[in-house]
């Protein structure tokens, strides 16, 4: 019976934390935020877009740019569609225009105001002016 | 070293990879712990040590991490079971506290990754924390399930098949 409860229990916390860190963030007012764009040190683009409550950072990027993520077996998927890592559902970026990574020796990484995000771009909480930056980075 | 305990390591060293190999799919979801834990109260400390550096070597060889930043905190990571066993739960075991020793090396396997991902990627050590945290939930609330529930019965058959090397 114990062994029960505390099982349950596990699964309960397990449960909560997916939901928890898998919640997506849905701007809650409309603003403007700057896309940057960088190959390692080289800077491709920079635009502004504006966006609207209910807009995540997937819906400016895909509205914007062409994009591409990875499936789950870290492969090319077009149709970005989304898929589960462990207990959280989300996209990873893979491409967007120009900038190309095949996972295994280069990956984008998102910074947010130049600190590195820990969410991706289902999940990352953005606000009016804010500067998002993507940038091509080689596996060391 | 004995021949018999010599091809015994061998075999379940196997069990450890294949395991893993076979459970890739659900990241951080495997029977390694638990595993671990089995051989650790069958074997003296050295003999595990033994066995884990070889399971990181094969492991790292097979999974392209053959690299030092991986290879040391996942020794020390895995080594830590072992160490704990023997300090804390030779003497009397109890499979509730073992799977709760299971769910706290879970978040210690993840944390002990932190210093060496800082060093090769450079993000900030906050960040990482963060970012492998469901991961480190998930390590651990699988310690915890598989311990709790198959421990007590793969001991019992380990204990009636396999002989105890000490």
């Amino acid at each position: 019976m114990k062994r029960i409860v505390l099982s349950l229990f596990a699964i309960i916390i397990l449960i909560s934390s997916g939901l928890f860190f898998g919640t997506q963030f849905i701007a809650q007012t409309d603003g403007d935020i700057t896309i940057v764009l960088m190959d390692g040190d080289t800077e491709i683009s920079r635009q502004n877009h504006a966006f609207k409550s209910g807009d995540t950072l997937y819906d400016i990027l895909s509205a914007n740019y062409e994009i591409y993520c990875a499936n789950r077996q870290y492969q090319k998927d077009e149709a970005c569609d989304p898929v589960t890592f462990t207990d959280i559902t989300g996209r990873v970026l893979l491409g967007i225009d120009d900038l190309e990574s095949n996972w295994t020796d280069t990956f984008i990484q998102i910074q947010i105001n130049g600190t590195p995000a820990t969410a991706g771009m289902d999940q990352l909480a953005f606000a009016d002016q804010d500067v998002i930056t993507l940038i091509l980075k080689p596996v060391e | 070293m004995q021949t018999k305990k010599i091809a015994l390591f061998a075999v379940l060293i196997a069990m450890l990879l294949v395991q893993e190999q076979a459970l890739a799919f659900i990241p951080n979801v495997q029977f390694s712990t638990l595993l671990i834990l089995l051989f650790a109260s069958s074997f003296k400390l050295r003999d595990s040590f033994v066995m884990i550096a070889v399971y990181v070597v094969i492991d790292s060889l097979y999974m392209g991490a053959f690299n030092l930043i991986y290879m040391v905190p996942m020794y020390i990571g895995w080594s830590l079971i072992p160490i704990g066993y023997h300090v804390f739960f030779k003497e009397k075991e109890n499979t509730i506290a073992l799977a709760f020793f299971g769910l706290f090396m879970g978040f210690i396997y993840g944390v002990i990754f932190m210093p060496f991902a800082v060093i090769l990627t450079g993000v900030d050590p906050w960040a990482y924390l963060i970012a492998d945290l469901p991961f480190q939930i998930v390590m651990a609330i699988s310690n915890f399930l598989t311990i709790l529930w198959l421990y007590p019965p793969l001991k019992k058959v380990y204990q009636q098949n396999l002989p105890l090397i000490n």
